[in-house]
């Protein structure tokens, strides 16, 4: 599966969220497509997690300026009014720790290094599969 | 009843296994139409409707974008990828990879390629939608079985 790995962030490191494992995983889905944000959103309840959604990049962070928080946040990286990249590195100048991962159409190294250079800790190829959710609970659940 | 759900889930998983061996779709499809159990019945009936007008439209900004003079490559490449990651998403593979032929065009600046690989998107489109529209029929019919 294409992935750019954990652990292989370029920007600086980040301490994890200490992930409570009595309740269940809470996941900010950043998406600006509808058909996608309903695919992830199912599959990621599936996988029994709690699903918030946001449309763009400033949704996202606005949900954390408000005081939400999430272990996980997995975001595309084009949406209108701020794109992934952006709300990355507002998100980690903010001072949040959780896992975020990259679910972009793009493949080219050089847009997938970029998007990672942002503050990701993983970035992966739509589409979102079974394999590539299992990966990121999995590394998240390992932290 | 349970009998005609069978038979109808048959029909539907017969359409799909023969559109997996032609390419035409992946394994993302029957693991969105898995997604049922976590959200409703209908969830693949109305997701394709989606899917369906998702693509009408992206292919007809496509095409008014590279009609007008000069071509803004930078949007067609956006509205490619856009469509690249809904037609992945739900499993049309060989839309997807159309898709990735048109992305190359952009990429080269080349108006009449781009032109050839929107009309290569078009049929593959063509190809996948009638039998869309008689999975969606099944799907339906499925469901008021089991209602």
């Amino acid at each position: 599966m294409e992935k750019m790995g954990f652990g292989n962030v370029m920007s600086t490191s980040k301490t994890m969220k200490i992930i409570d494992t009595e309740k269940k995983i809470s996941v900010l889905i950043v998406e600006d497509d509808l058909l996608i944000r309903k695919i992830h959103k199912v599959m990621m309840t599936k996988f029994g997690t709690e699903v918030q959604l946001a449309a763009n990049g400033k949704e996202a962070v606005d949900l954390f300026l408000s005081g939400a928080s999430f272990d996980l946040i997995l975001t595309d990286l084009e949406m209108p009014i701020m794109d992934g990249i952006e709300a990355t590195k507002q998100l980690r100048s903010m001072g949040v720790t959780s896992m975020i991962v990259g679910v972009t159409s793009r493949n080219q190294d050089s847009e997938i290094q970029a998007f990672m250079k942002s503050g990701l800790n993983a970035c992966y190829v739509k589409p979102l599969n079974a394999e590539k959710v299992t990966a990121v609970l999995n590394e998240l659940k390992n932290i | 009843m349970a009998a005609n759900t069978e038979a109808l889930n048959q029909q539907l998983q017969q359409i799909v296994n023969s559109l997996k061996e032609q390419g035409i779709l992946d394994s993302q499809f029957w693991m969105v139409h898995s997604l049922k159990e976590a959200s409703s019945p209908f969830f693949l009936a109305q997701l394709i409707p989606m899917f369906c007008h998702n693509v009408q439209t992206t292919l007809r900004d496509l095409n008014r974008t590279l009609e007008k003079e000069p071509v803004n490559y930078y949007d067609m490449n956006e509205l490619t990828m856009k469509l690249k990651g809904c037609t992945s998403s739900i499993g049309a593979r060989r839309l997807a990879l159309a898709c990735v032929t048109l992305w190359r065009a952009v990429d080269n600046k080349n108006k009449d390629v781009c032109g050839s690989a929107l009309n290569g998107i078009r049929q593959e489109y063509q190809t996948l939608r009638s039998s869309l529209d008689r999975i969606v029929e099944l799907e339906r019919r499925i469901v008021s079985h089991q209602a």
